[in-house]
Formats: structure tokens, C-alpha cells, sequence
């Protein structure tokens, strides 16, 4: 069963956000590192980029497939997890912890609203 | 959902190309792909051949870090023509005598695997095989230039390789954001692999990556049929084969009667 920590936001297309202040972690779920298999190379913006809520921001690869991964909240990318480059495994292993993605500096904490609560995503994925 | 279930209706089959420019032939795909996403032109099965200089394409991965970059770089500087593509995987062929079909479909509306997916690419390339006398497979093969479980083996050795990108959200799940699936194959129909195999393992020495391809592990349709291509150069063949497949899937449906289309 997948896990769905209970302070964490998420989007409907598997992408979560942990709020720190006007920070927000991004990475994704629990569910959809299971469902994807494999992850072998995670690309990611530049550190000073500007992301748009339901924008992609970057991709991801497994099983030779490349999917695109969409930010939650818009405004700048503040930190990137350099440690993907050398060991993206770890998206698989920890998806909540180690293997976030980026720091968004919000722009607009109000999009926050539109995502959903655990409970909301638990239905979402047929939990 | 069987795999049938995910051919769309109203599939259009179409030889585009432009060998001239190896990058924009490529990225073709994406264009195309954005405008079948959006709806403003139909789901697609484009058929298209390499570019007339032969070289190698490279996922994004090959070329994300530096010296990626710079083994890239060098290799252009050496004549051979470097391609990146949008899909999974490792170094592929690519010249004239390579031929490429490439599913362009929008997302499905439910949960679809990408092991589905990869099954509607493989199954009629293996009928289209099997109907030029050739028995295939799919399957890994440890060396083979980007292996996955879905290559397509003639003999043993690897004749078609496949990836896929899907765009406006995560493979194999549902998004309400307007986006494609593209599954692609890459025939090596005549090709001098000897050649690419090498410039394939040059890049990675350069990159500083361990991986190497097999040479052994490689083979094309002009080893399988001599016959049937005796007079053509690659360019010719692969234009016979490319005629050849545009035939076979103006015709070719998947059966809805089982699980899946129909196996090779």
C-alpha cells in the first residue's frame, strides 16, 4: 500500500509539495515511483528558473520511457536535488525524503488551495 | 483495458521525414506529437528513415552531464552525425538504412501501462517480420545497443529496439492535462554496424560511462534477407522497407478478440 504522509499537499498528477515558511519541497509520490518502476535519470531545472503551477518543469525516466513532471505552485526554483544526477534511485527508495526534486519559492502560496489533502489524494488513487 | 482498447480510432499512417537534418527529423515527433496531443490532427503512425549521414542517437541521459556533452561534440567533430530524441534509453543507429515508425497517440483517459503500449508497438513489427518470413521475439539481450524487455530479436539478436516519452503527465497514469504517448522503434533494415556499434561505444569511452554495446548482439534485415535487398544501397533499402511498412499498417488493426493484439 502506498504511502501518503498526512502534512503533505498533492497534485492529482502525483507530484507533492512540503511547505516550509514560503518554501515549497516538490517531488513525487509514493504511488507513482511504484507505478513507474525503475527510475533511472531525473532532469531538472536550474537552480534561478521560474516554474508555472501545471507547467512541466522537468522530466523523468524509467523503463526507457521519459514522462513529464509538472510544478505544483509557481515561482523560483531555490534548490535542486543534485544528488539525482548521480543516484536517482533514490526517488524509488525515499520518495518524501531523499528523493525530493526541487525548493519552489512561492509566488502565490494561495495555489496551495487547489491541491489536494492526503485524504483527498488517498481517494484520488483509488486508495 | 486490453491493449487493443488503446489503438485509437481514426489512426493516420504517414511516411514524414527529412534525412537532410538529423536533429529536426527527430524532433519531428515532437511537433507532430504536441498537435496530435492538443487534438489538432489525428492520432498517427509516422513511419520515417534516418538521416542520409550515419551516426548514432542519444536519450537526454547521454548528454545531461558535461563530459556527455563534450563526447557528443567530439564525435560531430569527427563526422559522425549525433542525434538527442525525446524518448528513454541508450545509443541507437542512425543513418538512411534505419528505419523508424513512431506511434503518436494522445494520452489515454484512463491508466494505461507503458508494457501495454510497448506490446501494440512490438506485436505487428513482429507480424510485418513474420510476413516477410522472419520469426521474432521480444526480449532483453544483455549488450544490445539500449536494451530493454522489449527488444525485437530475430535469431537471437537484436534487430528493433523501442522507447517511449509520454508528455502532459506521468507514464502509465491518468491526467486531465492534454499530452501524448509516443512509442518508438528504431529497424536497423541495413546499416553498417560495425561502424555505429563502435562510434556508440567511442561516445560512452568519451562520457566516461562504463556501458558498452555487443557488436555480436546487433543484426539487420540485410543480413536476415540478402536476397530481398541484393542491388539496393541503405538509402534504397531503407526506402523499400519504409514503402513496405506504410503498406502493412494502412491495413493492420489489433485484434480485439483476446487480452492483446495479435502475438508475432
Amino acid at each position: 500500500m502506498s504511502q501518503i504522509p498526512a502534512d503533505l499537499k498533492y497534485s492529482k498528477e502525483h507530484e507533492w509539495v512540503r511547505v516550509e515558511g514560503n518554501r515549497a519541497y516538490v517531488g513525487i509520490t509514493d504511488f507513482a515511483q511504484d507505478e513507474l518502476g525503475d527510475i533511472v535519470f531525473v532532469e531538472l531545472p536550474e537552480v534561478g528558473a521560474q516554474v508555472t503551477a501545471n507547467e512541466t518543469f522537468g522530466t523523468v525516466e524509467s523503463v526507457k520511457t521519459v514522462s513529464d513532471l509538472f510544478a505544483p505552485v509557481s515561482g523560483k526554483v531555490v534548490e535542486v536535488n543534485a544528488a539525482l544526477a548521480d543516484n536517482p534511485e533514490r526517488v524509488n527508495e525515499s520518495p518524501y525524503g531523499d528523493g525530493w526534486m526541487i525548493v519552489i519559492e512561492m509566488s502565490n502560496p494561495e495555489e496551495l488551495n487547489e491541491l489536494l489533502d492526503a485524504a483527498g489524494y488517498q481517494a484520488h488513487i483509488g486508495g | 483495458m486490453s491493449d487493443a482498447a488503446l489503438w485509437p480510432t481514426g489512426v493516420e499512417v504517414t511516411w514524414l521525414d527529412d534525412i537532410d537534418d538529423g536533429q529536426r527529423n527527430m524532433d519531428l515527433d515532437v511537433l507532430l506529437g504536441e498537435q496530435v496531443g492538443r487534438g489538432e490532427r489525428p492520432p498517427m503512425v509516422r513511419i520515417w528513415r534516418g538521416p542520409v549521414k550515419t551516426g548514432i542517437g542519444l536519450s537526454k541521459k547521454d548528454v545531461a552531464t558535461d563530459a556527455g556533452r563534450a563526447a557528443q561534440a567530439a564525435l560531430q567533430a569527427e563526422g559522425c552525425t549525433v542525434v538527442v530524441r525525446q524518448t528513454g534509453g541508450t545509443a541507437v543507429p542512425q543513418g538512411p538504412g534505419v528505419v523508424q515508425v513512431s506511434y503518436l497517440f494522445r494520452r489515454p483517459a484512463t491508466p494505461a501501462t507503458t508494457d501495454a503500449f510497448y506490446r501494440l508497438l512490438c506485436d505487428p513489427l513482429m507480424q510485418w517480420l513474420r510476413s516477410l518470413g522472419l520469426a521474432a521475439e521480444t526480449g532483453e539481450l544483455p549488450g544490445s545497443y539500449c536494451d530493454g524487455r522489449y527488444n525485437v530479436l530475430v535469431g537471437g539478436k537484436k534487430l528493433i529496439g523501442t522507447a517511449q516519452a509520454w508528455r502532459g503527465g506521468l507514464a502509465g497514469m491518468a491526467s486531465s492535462r492534454p499530452g501524448y504517448v509516443l512509442a518508438h522503434g528504431c529497424i536497423a533494415v541495413d546499416a553498417d554496424m560495425d561502424w555505429m556499434v563502435a562510434q556508440m561505444n567511442r561516445f560512452y569511452e568519451l562520457a566516461g560511462n562504463p556501458y558498452r554495446v555487443d557488436r555480436a548482439t546487433a543484426v539487420t534485415l540485410r543480413d536476415l534477407l540478402p536476397g530481398t535487398l541484393a542491388g539496393m544501397d541503405e538509402q534504397a533499402a531503407g526506402t523499400w522497407a519504409a514503402q513496405s511498412l506504410v503498406s502493412f499498417f494502412r491495413t493492420w488493426r489489433p485484434s480485439r478478440e483476446n487480452e492483446g493484439p495479435g502475438r508475432g
